[in-house]
């Protein structure tokens, strides 16, 4: 793009445009840095992640491999984060359906109030639910099924924001065509409806697994004994000689959450294009 | 009332906006029933109260002798053509046409064989496997009509099923319609604002405007013989001329327009005034072969519009009225008039028709006229 095309406006000058440019690549550094030395790190042949680097190991892949805890704060992760996904993915679905397709009163109140745990901060959601579960109105004690239940409060209104303009967008004559031929309710859902919607059902559901498996604020105010593996990692690093074993584990959850992250898009918009056939 | 399809009566209100105004309709078994008006004026909302999607406020929907005024859709023996087609786009022509049979648990073979039939009555084989994202429009409608046929149902509801094809399509698949149910026997209620759509394929029309009926009979009828305003103005060019009568001579009210010059309806008015209607097609440029008491007036030529197998004029009369006239471009037709020349136009008195009597008439005092308001509709109906 050189300084006559004319199809650029010349809103920026040229040299704006470099600003803008070397810019960007800073906010890109800033934004990935820490991540790609983590990575780096978690193959350093050193005690220290420190500079300069002392040649390539695995020996923290297989250390972390072997550390129990490190094994079961991981499972405890993966069993929270797979429950609450779907649970919050159910309870959007159930949510968004009458949402999007009847005529609900107060239908924005309604909205509204799936969506505000979004502007709530974690701490504040943390810190009610603590003391809801301890001895509070619902004294069901601390532990992993309270952490799931804050990770669900936390996700839902993500699944909402993915499944409801999906519903939305889906033509409510195709209900009334399919309940024509003389499917009844459950049926309309299983055979028209489901199918559509399933691309976001699922990169709802990954969603909400992703925000569950790297949330550190509530599972730390609501585990017991067993933590999960943000908040072992999180107290791990107090300790010089375990973070050696956690940063390999850390790396590989990078890995997933930008697999996921970007896989949940990629269904969503894949999906529905070729199950449309086009 | 005796019928296939019977609506007693009915009134459809959303909220205080009565959409539908006590209509009562009677459609024969095997008939083309076209419902045609303005956008809001009830069709829609009567074709999908024949479906069960809306239940009426008020009065009865009876289906093949039977009360169905509150039964819900699947369980009706009626399906529907939406407007744009509401094709499952996930599934493929097969499986969309298979649907209905499906669900209602029709034996493995008797759906393919029944599936086979009905795509092939809509000329299909070979685009089974498609998606309805990868056919044409009018393969789309196609495959809705098959969705629906394959069920065979005791009636077919088409929602302006072709308000999204271009024209020459949209004329193929008329005629492809009338064949379809003339060769399955299928009751068609089919729904439509195109007047010339209405008057290709049915065998009656109901004319709707503001949720009330205002003419039900067949196309024939409807044109030559519109029972209110409403009716000449929406079929055809509309060509009102508000007549004075001044005198009546053999039932014949007739205005004196200027020294040899008329207009002529039959009526039994002597006096007051009349609005007529006038087909375009039925104005001629010579009295030959009009018979007596013809109307005969001279007018001013507004506009010249050439439309390749006829001509168009605007002609205003003396009356104030402005009139369309066709003519067609044949032998005879020499050279066109131009604007501003002034002809005279004639048209036979069985040709104006009487749509509004002001002022009654002293000759007897009768105000019934000819083709008045509340006499076709009723004459006309086959189930009355």
């Amino acid at each position: 793009m050189g300084a006559r095309d004319s199809s650029t406006f010349v809103l920026i000058s040229p040299i704006g445009k470099r600003v803008l440019l070397v810019f960007f690549a800073v906010f890109l550094v800033f934004l990935y840095l820490p991540t790609i030395l983590l990575v780096i790190f978690s193959f350093n042949d050193s005690t220290v992640a420190a500079f300069p680097l002392d040649g390539f190991t695995l020996r923290w892949y297989e250390l972390s491999w072997q550390t129990g805890e490190i094994r079961q704060s991981l499972s405890a992760s993966l069993k929270v984060a797979v429950a609450s996904a779907a649970i919050a993915t159910l309870l959007a679905l159930l949510g968004s359906y009458p949402l999007a397709r009847r005529n609900v009163r107060f239908r924005p109140l309604m909205s509204a109030l799936l969506l505000v745990p979004l502007v709530v901060p974690t701490v504040v959601v943390a810190v009610s639910l603590l003391t809801m579960f301890q001895r509070g109105a619902i004294p069901i004690g601390l532990g992993l099924p309270s952490i799931m239940i804050g990770h669900v409060i936390i996700a839902l209104p993500f699944a909402v924001l993915i499944l409801l303009p999906r519903i939305a967008s889906i033509d409510r004559r195709l209900e009334e065509a399919a309940s024509d031929l003389g499917a009844n309710g459950l049926q309309t859902f299983r055979f028209v409806l489901l199918p559509l919607i399933f691309p976001s059902i699922i990169s709802a559901f990954m969603i909400a697994f992703v925000f569950s498996i790297d949330e550190v604020v509530i599972a730390s105010f609501l585990s017991s004994e067993q933590p999960t593996y943000p908040v072992y990692l999180y107290s791990g690093l107090k300790f010089p000689e375990k973070t050696q074993a956690l940063i390999p584990v850390a790396t590989i959850m990078i890995l997933i959450s930008f697999l996921l992250a970007f896989g949940a898009e990629a269904i969503r918009r894949y999906g529905e294009r070729k199950l449309e056939g086009r | 009332m005796d019928g296939h399809i019977v609506l007693s009566a009915v009134t459809k209100a959303f909220g205080d906006n009565v959409v539908v105004d006590d209509i009562d309709l009677s459609i024969a078994e095997g008939e083309f029933f076209s419902m045609l008006g303005p956008s809001g004026c009830g069709k829609t909302t009567t074709l999908r109260m024949i479906a069960g999607f809306e239940v009426p406020t008020l009065g009865t929907v009876t289906l093949q002798g039977t009360d169905v005024t509150t039964v819900p859709p699947a369980k009706r023996n009626v399906n529907m053509v939406f407007q744009a087609y509401a094709l499952f786009p996930h599934m493929t022509v097969q499986e969309n046409v298979e649907f209905g049979l499906k669900i209602k648990k029709v034996g493995r073979d008797e759906v393919k064989s029944r599936a086979a039939e009905a795509i092939r009555s809509v000329q299909l084989e070979g685009f089974e496997k498609r998606k309805p994202a990868q056919l044409s429009g009018g393969q789309q409608q196609r495959v809705a009509l098959a969705r629906a046929l394959v069920n065979r149902p005791a009636a077919l509801l088409l929602d302006e099923p072709l308000g999204a094809l271009d024209l020459k399509l949209r004329k193929e698949m008329q005629l492809e319609l009338k064949e379809i149910q003339v060769r399955t026997g299928t009751t068609f209620v089919y729904v439509t604002h195109d007047q010339e759509e209405a008057l290709t394929m049915s065998d009656r029309i109901a004319v709707m405007n503001n949720g009330i009926v205002e003419q039900c009979a067949g196309p024939r009828e409807i044109y030559e013989h519109p029972a209110t305003a409403f009716v000449a103005g929406f079929i055809g060019t509309s060509n009102l001329v508000n007549m004075r009568v001044d005198r009546n001579a053999g039932g014949c009210a007739l205005m004196d327009v200027s020294e040899g010059q008329r207009i002529a309806a039959l009526s039994d008015q002597g006096s007051g005034s009349l609005q007529i209607t006038v087909r375009p097609e039925k104005i001629h440029l010579s009295p030959e072969g009009l018979g007596d008491n013809a109307s005969s007036v001279g007018g001013r030529i507004a506009d010249v519009v050439y439309l390749g197998s006829m001509t168009q004029l605007i002609v205003d009369l003396p009356t104030g009225d402005r009139l369309t006239v066709h003519r067609l471009n044949d032998e005879a037709a020499v050279a066109d008039p131009r604007v501003g020349d002034t002809i005279t136009l004639h048209w036979a008195a069985q040709n104006s028709f009487v749509i509004a009597v002001g002022a009654a008439g002293a000759n007897g005092g009768s105000a019934t006229a000819h083709g008045a308001p509340g006499d076709n509709s009723e004459r006309e109906d086959p189930n009355a």
